[in-house]
């Protein structure tokens, strides 16, 4: 393990770039994941995703560019012992050995990353129980479920004690029980200090997770931040308002406010959603507005932008 | 005590363990055990079966010789029957040494077919199967060395084929020592058997991670390549016919079995007796004339050396090809060693053992073809081993001045020593080297009035051979995934098709002569030859022209147009964003 302060760089990428055929893949990236973030990518399918993980985890070689784990440059094929203790990779599929017991896998990777006994056995014991696989540490791999198969690949992929953990969507294709106790078990892999960058379409689990955002398209990454100042910067909200009078009056009323962009009626809750984006006090002279206009308000909240909208707002290329 | 050889064992090498785990299941072996002693009591039977049954008769292995009447009949056999006596007790006088002897020649033959070629599939086929479902992938990841993981393969997949061999080797040990064969020699056979695994493994290995896209065949393809050698060498030995005096002899180095002459050679009976694997036609292989096959114990060393060095290349291979699949077999520098250690070698065994100095030219004559044959084939697996792909190529032509370790370097250099550059160049040089090796040899052989003719095969083998790089280099920048498959082929036509028409329809003997020079007659007249020569020069330079302007286009317009229109429509962030 190394010491990493918080603000270090675990990963930076200059100018990275693959390019398959005729087809750019990733183009020019310049990623900075400091150490200590769940960093979470997005993007459409076929937005450049996978192969940024894969030439980060040096499973694919870059065209061009340079990509550094901790300050130190990662070259593709190349043994970089110490560098390879301190990744783990889970990719998007989750190829296992099905001959083997869930123990014996776990002890094969273990062993593989130089780990010994008696601290063999403990991270053993240890892993099994954060995945919640401590019964099944003698059945055969192919006897498991789906969930968790994804749950040993995750045991296996953090059973070196990696700081940094690359997963590229992790919980596609599983049920809500599932994702949730995945989701359980990323919150304690990021206190336990982990840099992590994920991948994933299910939004509203980034949301959950995440530090900061990338956002990926056409293999270009046209946004990374942190996700506090990416709300900042997307200042839209959605502003609901109840009231006992005919909406369709108030709802004629509100293009003469400031801030109030889009506006959608919900007759059977008696309410209406505005898409806002003004400032506080905006929100404060619409309210009086309203009241002084002789409109019974029974409720009148906003409520923070959802990741998936923010994302939905971009106007979104994909590959054709 | 065993619980912590095991942990030592497994912190050594995690793979080997798991292979072992994953294998050795009651049921596999059950399997193993039952084939290893079945196999075992099937020989013994059957050679049971062949010791006489009936008074008088002709057989192997008795011991009495013909009466005069039957003496013809007797000779008729080869190796020659004998006549059945029995002694006082009313049992037939037996050779049990000639026929322990047969026992553990059959032994050693059937275990080694097995032990190579079913670990040779078992291999293949396993590594081709952790590619395809990406469990490979993870394993790189580890820190762990490319040696030390695939050492653990090589020990641990064919784990049940080692059981298989472990519980057949008290029988052989004994039947070697009931024919009367040295303890020591059965262990060097051993030895040189051990020797031939590591070799062979390694390349199955090799095999398996760079052959992908057959669809599961390779591994009956490897296996069934790896099957006819052991088979063709096997009948050649039983046929004493195991040393030619011609660079075929540097082939059947990698046959384990060249050493059995001198293991059978130690037993009491005559050769005419045994009847196979002649120690005398065995002893008598010499190397630029020297007599190094005399003895066993050199015999022994020379099989090692030459596993050892063989195994090292594929190594070579091993080590760039399972971290970067994409990767050629060798890089361009050591591939000169690597032709140059098999032109030195092939050399070694071109002159004839006959005494008469005047079929001395005759038969060195004869040699020749069998050499130009072999450097054909072993340049053909250069070209598959040294040219790099479609996807290598492109990157090389668009980003070879950001990708240079060196900036400062050249293209020639780039081109002879580059690791993503064209193989053409490197393959060039490695003729011209290989052809200057064998040039000498020409004029230091006693080759009387054919030094010419010789000397012109060698420029129109290494110029075909140059043809045949370029057009897979070209062939290899094909857009289809199927590209190495098209190469392939388009050499193989190359060289079998205007053989063929020959046949057929008489072509220009100019036509069959630039692409397959090795077919031509005893004499080409000097201007058929310069005139081949010019042809071939213009095929190579017209391909190595389209090969240029497609990594040209490939390169600089490509690059220009893919960034000029990405970069011109960057997607936008909306317009509320500050």
């Amino acid at each position: 393990m190394v010491d990493c302060q918080m603000n270090d760089l675990a990963i930076e990428t200059r100018g990275l770039s693959k390019q398959y055929d005729r087809q750019l893949a990733v183009c020019e990236v310049d990623l900075q994941i400091q150490t200590g973030e769940v960093y979470g990518l997005i993007g459409p399918n076929g937005a450049g995703k996978t192969t940024l993980i894969q030439m980060l985890a040096g499973i694919e070689e870059p065209t061009v560019g340079e990509i550094y784990w901790f300050d130190e440059p990662v070259r593709f094929d190349q043994a970089h012992f110490p560098l390879k203790r301190r990744l783990g990779y889970l990719p998007d599929d989750f190829p296992l050995y099905d001959d083997l017991t869930v123990w014996d896998y776990l002890d094969y990777f273990a062993r593989l990353y130089y780990l010994r006994q008696p601290h063999l056995r403990r991270r053993l014991e240890e892993v099994l129980e954060l995945v919640q696989l401590e019964s099944k540490r003698n059945s055969l791999i192919s006897t498991l479920s789906r969930g968790m198969r994804q749950r040993l690949s995750l045991a296996r992929t953090i059973i070196h004690e990696p700081i940094l953990l690359l997963l590229d969507e992790p919980v596609s294709g599983l049920d809500p029980l599932s994702r949730q106790q995945f989701r359980e078990i990323i919150k304690v892999l990021q206190e336990a200090g982990m840099t992590i960058l994920i991948s994933s379409h299910i939004l509203s689990d980034l949301a959950e997770l995440c530090t900061s955002i990338g956002i990926m398209e056409l293999g270009y990454l046209v946004e990374s931040a942190p996700l506090a100042d990416l709300y900042q910067r997307y200042p839209q909200q959605e502003l609901i308002i109840s009231g006992l009078d005919d909406l369709d009056t108030l709802a004629q009323q509100l293009p003469h406010f400031k801030g109030v962009d889009t506006y959608e009626i919900l007759t059977e809750k008696k309410q209406i959603n505005i898409q806002f984006y003004g400032s506080g006090e905006d929100k404060v002279n619409l309210l009086r507005s309203l009241i002084n206009a002789g409109f019974s308000i029974t409720e009148f909240y906003t409520q923070k932008q959802h990741l998936e909208k923010l994302f939905l707002q971009l106007d979104h290329k994909q590959p054709s | 005590m065993l619980a912590t050889v095991k942990e030592r064992i497994s912190n050594w090498n995690p793979q080997l363990v798991r292979e072992i785990k994953g294998r050795w299941k009651p049921r596999n072996l059950v399997i193993a055990v039952g084939g290893s002693l079945l196999s075992q009591a099937l020989i013994y039977l059957g050679f049971r079966e062949e010791l006489p049954s009936t008074a008088n008769q002709m057989n192997r292995y008795c011991v009495g010789t013909p009466p005069a009447d039957e003496l013809n009949a007797a000779q008729f056999h080869n190796p020659p029957n004998n006549y059945c006596l029995e002694n006082s007790a009313g049992n037939f006088v037996i050779n049990w040494e000639l026929w322990w002897l047969d026992v553990f020649t059959w032994l050693s033959v059937f275990f080694l077919i097995v032990l190579l070629v079913a670990g040779t599939y078992v291999l293949i086929s396993d590594l081709s199967q952790e590619q395809q479902k990406g469990t490979l992938s993870f394993v790189r990841l580890t820190p762990r060395s490319v040696s030390n993981l695939l050492a653990g393969k090589i020990l641990g997949v064919p784990v049940l084929i080692y059981t298989v061999m472990l519980l057949a080797f008290p029988l052989h040990l004994w039947a070697g020592m009931a024919a009367k064969i040295p303890v020591s020699l059965i262990l060097g056979w051993d030895l040189v058997v051990v020797a031939s695994c590591v070799f062979f493994y390694s390349a199955a290995l090799l095999y398996g991670l760079v052959t992908t896209g057959l669809n599961g065949m390779q591994s009956w393809l490897g296996t069934g390549i790896v099957f006819a050698f052991l088979l063709m060498a096997t009948k050649a030995g039983y046929s004493n016919a195991l040393v030619n005096h011609n660079p075929f002899d540097w082939l059947t180095l990698f046959y384990p079995g060249k050493l059995l002459p001198y293991l059978i050679g130690e037993t009491p009976h005559s050769l005419e007796t045994i009847g196979y694997f002649n120690l005398k036609e065995a002893a008598a292989l010499k190397w630029y004339g020297l007599p190094l096959w005399n003895h066993a114990s050199s015999a022994i060393a020379l099989l090692i050396v030459n596993y050892a060095w063989w195994t090292y290349w594929a190594w070579q291979g091993l080590q760039r090809c399972f971290r970067n699949s994409h990767s050629t077999l060798f890089s361009k520098q050591k591939s000169f060693w690597f032709t140059g250690s098999i032109t030195v070698s092939l050399l070694g065994f071109m002159y004839p053992q006959t005494g008469d100095p005047e079929y001395v030219s005759a038969e060195l004559l004869e040699n020749f073809p069998i050499l130009f044959g072999i450097e054909f084939a072993v340049f053909l697996f250069l070209i598959a081993a040294l040219s790099p792909h479609r996807q290598t190529l492109q990157d090389w032509a668009r980003y070879r001045h950001q990708k240079n370790d060196k900036p400062t370097r050249n293209l020639p250099a780039d081109l002879m020593r580059g690791e993503y550059s064209p193989a053409g160049g490197a393959i060039a040089l490695n003729l011209a080297t290989n052809s200057l090796l064998i040039m000498i040899a020409i004029g230091f052989l006693p080759l009387e009035n054919h030094r010419l003719f010789l000397g012109g095969m060698v420029l129109l083998t290494s110029s075909a051979l140059l043809i045949y790089a370029s057009l897979a280099q070209l062939l290899l920048l094909m857009k289809t995934p199927k590209r190495g498959i098209f190469a392939t082929v388009a050499v193989s036509t190359l060289m079998v098709v205007p053989a063929m028409l020959d046949n057929i329809f008489p072509l220009p003997p100019i036509v069959s002569l630039t692409f397959f020079p090795i077919a031509a007659g005893a004499h080409i007249p000097s201007n058929l030859l310069f005139l081949t020569l010019v042809a071939q020069w213009a095929v190579i330079i017209s391909c190595n022209i389209q090969l240029t302007r497609q990594l040209k286009k490939a390169g600089a317009s490509s690059t220009k147009s893919l960034f000029s229109q990405q970069k011109t429509t960057p997607p936008r962030l909306p317009e509320n964003a500050q």
